[in-house]
């Protein structure tokens, strides 16, 4: 049972904390659950993020998807992920795949662990999912190169 | 800058609509700050608490505090009255979405807030105990810059124990 009524459907409530005490939190967590429990936990609370920036709005048509997921882009889907330099690398029907560089920054480590990125692949599955109203399923790849961490997400459906 | 604008923001239609600009404008004021989902944060503490028992809330007590010296150094509170600084920090705390204040009594030497809810009780499952341990630690820590320096703060009601709101005493130590 909830002490008050938690969340509606289309409202998310949002409150601004330090980084510092975001990063100390995301820690704990992960030291006391395990980086796996606490990778699938931001995965699940990624996608009900995603599906929320586009509840009710179904769409057919890839142009449109596309336009959607730039607009998504443009923004930045996560502060972790450049925006700058993020990109559609591939798109159909079935798989997405989206690149983008993060700056290799030893003192943030936080922002291309696992779990953030566990998130980020769970806000753009939950997205896509809210959209095309079919199954998707992600996973995420990080290469370093250079000073810069590449990292590629890869969207594609369940079951094809 | 308030966070309603973010919500909105977060809503689709503001997010299709809105130039781009104005929307990476309006999340680069958050300097030093993340965004973060209440019902996560919630989540994250009842995590911990169920792993880690009553241990979870002095870890924010210390988050409270923490969260307490970077608002000092921020707004350069130093020997302060004491009503001034509950003043800035009810103010500092509403913006954030951290309380939603319901009424705030203040005396000489004590002071009562009651909240509706806190950023810690709103989402949180019914317990015998009190949740919001980052407020007090927060409003402990942030009277340590006070010109009297010595303050108690303990919550005496809390929604996540079935009461009808948070309240907090806040009293000076002799």
């Amino acid at each position: 049972m909830i002490a008050v009524s938690s969340e509606s459907k289309n409202k998310i409530e949002m409150v601004i904390i330090p980084i510092k005490v975001h990063e100390f939190l995301s820690k704990e967590l992960k030291r006391v659950i395990g980086e796996n429990a606490s990778s699938d936990l931001n995965f699940e609370q990624g996608k009900k993020i995603g599906m929320s920036l586009v509840r009710g709005k179904h769409k057919n048509d890839p142009e449109d998807i596309k336009r959607y997921l730039k607009k998504l882009i443009l923004i930045g889907y996560y502060s972790g992920v450049s925006s700058k330099n993020s990109h559609i690398k591939t798109f159909s029907n079935n798989k997405i795949v989206l690149s983008g560089k993060s700056r290799f920054d030893q003192k943030n480590k936080d922002s291309y662990s696992n779990p953030t990125l566990s998130y980020v692949t769970g806000y753009i599955v939950g997205f896509m999912e809210e959209l095309t109203q079919k199954k998707w399923k992600g996973k995420y790849t990080k290469k370093i190169k250079d000073k810069n961490i590449i990292i590629e997400l890869i969207i594609e459906r369940k079951n094809v | 800058m308030n966070l309603d604008f973010v919500e909105k923001v977060i809503s689709l239609d503001f997010f299709l609509d809105a130039s781009t600009a104005v929307l990476k404008n309006s999340f680069n004021k958050f300097k030093n700050s993340r965004i973060m989902r209440v019902e996560t944060f919630s989540l994250s503490q009842e995590i911990l608490e169920k792993y880690t028992g009553k241990a979870a809330l002095l870890l924010f007590f210390n988050y409270g505090e923490m969260s307490a010296e970077l608002m000092a150094k921020e707004k350069k509170i130093k020997n302060n009255n004491y009503v001034e600084i509950i003043k800035e920090f009810t103010e500092f705390a509403e913006q954030r979405k951290w309380i939603k204040i319901k009424n705030l009594k203040l005396s000489e030497d004590s002071a009562i807030l009651t909240c509706e809810w806190t950023l810690q009780s709103k989402n949180h499952s019914i317990k015998k105990y009190c949740v919001c341990s980052f407020i007090e630690g927060f409003i402990k820590k942030i009277l340590s810059y006070s010109e009297d320096k010595r303050f108690l703060c303990n919550e005496v009601k809390c929604l996540a124990r079935g009461d009808d709101c948070c309240e907090f005493r806040i009293k000076k130590q002799n």
